[in-house]
């Protein structure tokens, strides 16, 4: 069971590894602080690990994608994101992408309930 | 916050810290400082709380650093282990001649113990470990290599190219002239390296020829007191030939990259030796009479060579032979490159 357990884990962390990055982009049209983007991706249900999300947004400045700026005027500095003009091709086209393929998996899915439906209907004649 | 929360955070984000680069050092601390008193404040809890929820931070530094954890990837691992079973069998048939050589050349060292010990394991386990180290650097730098250039390369595309191949988008095969054959280039990668190692670890293997008489003598051809001089220029010259070959074998095939290395690597070949041959004393003015007097002979015959030695004769023959096989190395390069070289990748 526990090894069933495991082997889900590992599929739902990798099924979200995958949107991550979209979601993220999707938030920084406008500068977002680290810990604003936690919290405003939890409120539209999309959870991110702090640790992963963090070296994940110095990793996309780093490819050029995002661009961070330190502001001292608050009560502490904090370090605000946003996309660049790369970034936003690159979440353009990727959201390009991600509408396809939630497309085609619903289509996926929905056969395959009705398929399913269809052979319980069966069997309960 | 009282002393002991703030005590608990910083050795939280002197643990993440310490494992990342120096210089991204500073500002991941701000950041980190940043979020942990933002959960503090958002979530109200307690330090502990947060830092449980941040996890482990080995694994925070980790996704910080976000390099691989790997030496040599699979990309190049197959020829990594291809080049080593060359390279380890190589040295150890080279260190079996030399150990064969010095027997005979003084049998009264298959007496001692030591010989066995030193000579014959030790010498040559020590050999196979540096050159076991010395390979996994160079492969480890590859890899390094390999992953900018890859970078690089995906200056052009699109999503739909990323995504849908068809057969009819494999690239043509490169010509087979225009291939740079991977085992010629390992095979002179190798060979540098081994000479270049020879020529500054053991030097008598190049400086002296150990004539058996009866007494010992070192006769060398090479000068010994320029010596000094000649191995930066030697050790330069090989390091020049090392970086054409790597370029070539992550070439691949003839191009316009290609091309200029070995012209640059040729052109400085050929200016080294002419330093070498023409401008130092390169060759021991005495060798022939140091090589007469250990065989007790006389060298007089005009059809013998080395009674041509001081006459800068064994130069021009070595400079006239570098110049010919670089110049044709670099016309063969140039001449593939212009012919096969545009074709597409």
């Amino acid at each position: 069971m526990s090894e069933k357990k495991e082997i889900m884990e590992n599929l739902l962390l990798e099924l979200r590894r995958g949107t991550l990055i979209l979601s993220v982009l999707s938030q920084l049209h406008l500068p977002k602080y680290g810990y604003a983007l936690v919290q405003s991706l939890e409120e539209k249900g999309v959870g991110i690990e702090t640790n992963t999300l963090y070296p994940l947004l110095r990793r996309l400045e780093k490819q050029g994608l995002l661009v961070s700026e330190w502001e001292t005027g608050g009560s502490k500095p904090r370090k605000y994101y946003r996309r660049t003009e790369a970034g936003d091709e690159v979440y353009e086209k990727l959201k390009e992408q991600w509408k396809g393929i939630s497309q085609n998996m619903e289509k996926l899915l929905e056969e395959n309930e009705k398929l399913q439906k269809g052979a319980d209907d069966n069997g309960k004649k | 916050m009282t002393m002991e929360k703030n005590d608990m955070m910083e050795r939280y984000i002197y643990e993440v810290i310490r494992r990342v680069p120096k210089k991204q050092r500073e500002e991941i601390r701000l950041e980190l400082e940043e979020l942990i008193s933002d959960m503090m404040e958002q979530e109200e809890a307690g330090m502990e709380a947060v830092l449980t929820k941040l996890g482990n931070p080995r694994d925070f530094a980790q996704k910080y650093s976000g390099r691989h954890n790997y030496l040599i990837g699979p990309e190049y691992y197959g020829d990594y282990c291809w080049v080593m079973k060359v390279f380890l069998l190589s040295t150890l048939a080279f260190h079996m001649i030399s150990v064969i050589f010095q027997a005979v050349f003084s049998p009264g060292l298959l007496l001692e113990m030591s010989f066995y010990v030193k000579t014959v394991f030790t010498d040559a386990l020590i050999s196979l470990i540096g050159g076991f180290g010395m390979l996994t650097l160079l492969f480890a730098v590859f890899e390094h290599y390999n992953v900018r250039v890859q970078i690089t390369k995906e200056k052009n595309w699109s999503v739909e190219q990323l995504k849908t191949w068809t057969p009819s988008k494999l690239p043509p095969v490169p010509n087979k002239k225009a291939r740079i054959s991977r085992g010629d280039c390992i095979v002179g990668i190798v060979f540098s390296l081994m000479f270049g190692l020879l020529l500054i670890f053991a030097p008598e293997w190049f400086t002296g020829v150990n004539i058996g008489g009866k007494e010992w003598k070192l006769v060398s051809p090479f000068n010994h007191e320029a010596w000094n001089v000649i191995l930066p220029i030697l050790v330069i010259d090989l390091a020049v030939e090392l970086a054409n070959e790597i370029m070539k074998l992550l070439a691949g095939r003839y191009c316009k990259k290609v091309m200029i290395s070995e012209i640059l690597s040729g052109v400085t070949v050929i200016i080294l030796s002419v330093i070498l041959l023409k401008v130092l004393p390169f060759w021991n003015p005495n060798f022939v009479r140091e090589l007469e007097e250990a065989f007790e002979m006389q060298i007089t015959s005009q059809q013998d060579l080395l009674l041509y030695w001081n006459d800068g004769l064994i130069s021009n023959i070595f400079l006239v032979g570098i110049v010919i096989i670089t110049v044709a190395e670099i016309a063969v390069t140039v001449y593939r490159t212009c012919r096969y070289g545009n074709e597409k990748e």
